[in-house]
């Protein structure tokens, strides 16, 4: 029991320091972007940097598109059957809207979201950069005065925001295109159709989705590549980073979740 | 005499398990250094300390602008062309390399043909030698070199030899780590020789 005590305490207390490489992880993921801009290396860099950023949303937005969008036709068809018609049976479909806004495209959309770009994303990239590690890309770069950030870091944190970005884009879009073909269905109007979602897809909640799927994109992003870059260069280390980055992170967005409902609803 | 180009401070430290203790090194510009040792002796552990690849409590000081490093084994990215590899490290430095420079540089070093393979399909002679055109690309101020002539054929370890004592001459330093003192000998290196036995290094300077 002390013993369990003692490790929890350990792990409290460890977040703060976590907190802080994750930060300088991405501080000099800014620092370098920034001289990259001013000039201090050469402009056919933003090439290379593109190609990788975009191979990035290849794996992780393009390649879940078709998962996404089947999720997107049953969860429409689920929240105009299953939510509208039983709320219109009990005469309280003016909750509906609430509902969809605070519940749905706040909430649940998100999370749900992070979690299959994290089931997806976060354990190959953990295992792609350590496998650079092991390979000794380290070691190429620091010699030849190349930049870790760069050439690791970068193109990995701003793909996954990119197809965050993305991915929420095309998740809406498929799901109101099927609330259109559900609603016949379900004898709902297009009249009601368009009342709901007017009225659920505003600017603050799109402001409120957007701070969150990009903090998770960071989380995901900047905890994949530290616990990747920090291995022992042996391959056994790779699925054992792999496993620990996804637990890592899992904890700290739900940890995020927490603290940004309590912000969102009780502050 | 000039500023020392590069600059090691002594130090004592454990590395997997051995005890290590090095005195002050200083690579003066266009200096030829060899780091001689058997194995064990420390001499690869120095000179990735000199490139700044093993962090101790030892302060490096360079006041170059480019250093480059040849690897014994591997030393480019597998997911990129050689040709590529080359044109990456080129991005990094204030040169303006065209692609000309480039296929000229591969050509030299006759790898025409490889240059638009990847790492995982070439031999390792050949990863060398692509090192080697990338060191070459890079005219770096100082030029660290894993065993120079491991893997190579002796017509590629004259032309490297011949590029080493050019370079040294006109441009910058080599610092390389080999167990035979026989290596770039007839370049009249100053050797540092590395004493595996209780870890003391002694140096054994031959005038140029």
């Amino acid at each position: 029991m002390n013993i369990m005590i003692a490790t929890l305490g350990r792990t409290l207390l460890s977040f703060p320091e976590w907190l802080g490489r994750l930060f300088f992880l991405l501080f000099d993921m800014l620092v370098e972007l920034f001289n990259l801009l001013r000039g201090k290396y050469q402009w056919s860099l933003f090439g290379i940097l593109r190609k990788q950023t975009l191979l990035q949303v290849w794996y992780t937005a393009v390649q879940v598109i078709p998962l996404l969008t089947l999720v997107a036709i049953g969860l429409g068809g689920g929240l105009l059957g299953l939510g509208f018609g039983l709320l219109q049976q009990l005469g309280a479909e003016d909750i509906f809207v609430p509902l969809i806004q605070y519940g749905i495209l706040g909430e649940a959309l998100p999370l749900g979201l992070t979690l299959i770009i994290l089931a997806r994303s976060s354990t190959a990239i953990t295992a792609d950069v350590a496998s650079q590690v092991v390979n000794g890309d380290l070691d190429i770069i620091k010699a030849h005065g190349m930049s870790i950030p760069l050439l690791i870091t970068a193109p990995r944190i701003v793909g996954i925001m990119i197809s965050f970005i993305s991915v929420f884009g095309i998740f809406i879009g498929v799901l109101i295109g099927s609330t259109l073909l559900w609603a016949p269905i379900f004898d709902i109007t297009m009249y009601q159709l368009h009342h709901i979602w007017t009225q659920s897809l505003t600017v603050q909640e799109f402001e409120w989705v957007g701070m969150k799927l990009i903090i998770n994109s960071l989380l995901i992003g900047s905890i994949a590549c530290y616990k990747a870059l920090h291995i022992r260069r042996d391959i056994r280390e790779v699925p054992k980073a792999s496993s620990q980055s996804v637990i890592l992170t899992l904890f700290a967005i739900f940890l995020f979740e927490g603290v940004l409902l309590f912000a969102r609803w009780f502050s | 005499m000039t500023s020392p180009l590069l600059s090691i401070s002594a130090q004592e430290f454990t590395l997997g398990g051995q005890e290590f203790k090095f005195p002050v090194v200083d690579i003066q510009p266009n200096e030829l250094i060899g780091l001689i040792g058997q194995t064990g002796s420390g001499k690869s552990i120095l000179l990735r300390q000199m490139a700044g690849l093993i962090e101790t409590n030892a302060n490096v000081d360079f006041t170059g602008k480019r250093k480059a490093f040849i690897f014994a084994r591997g030393g480019l990215f597998q997911r990129q062309t050689i040709r590529e590899n080359l044109r990456l490290a080129t991005l990094f430095t204030k040169l303006s390399v065209s692609a000309e420079e480039i296929d000229s540089v591969l050509s030299e070093w006759k790898l025409d043909n490889v240059k638009h393979k990847y790492p995982t399909q070439l031999s390792p002679q050949a990863l060398k030698v692509a090192q080697i055109a990338r060191g070459v690309l890079l005219k770096p101020d100082i030029l660290f070199v894993e065993k120079p002539i491991r893997g190579l054929s002796l017509e590629q370890a004259e032309q490297f030899a011949d590029w080493v004592a050019k370079h040294v001459s006109e441009h910058g330093s080599v610092v390389y780590s080999e167990e035979s003192t026989r290596v770039f000998h007839s370049l009249k290196p100053r050797k540092i020789m590395l004493d595996g036995g209780n870890n003391n290094l002694r140096t054994i300077m031959h005038n140029h």
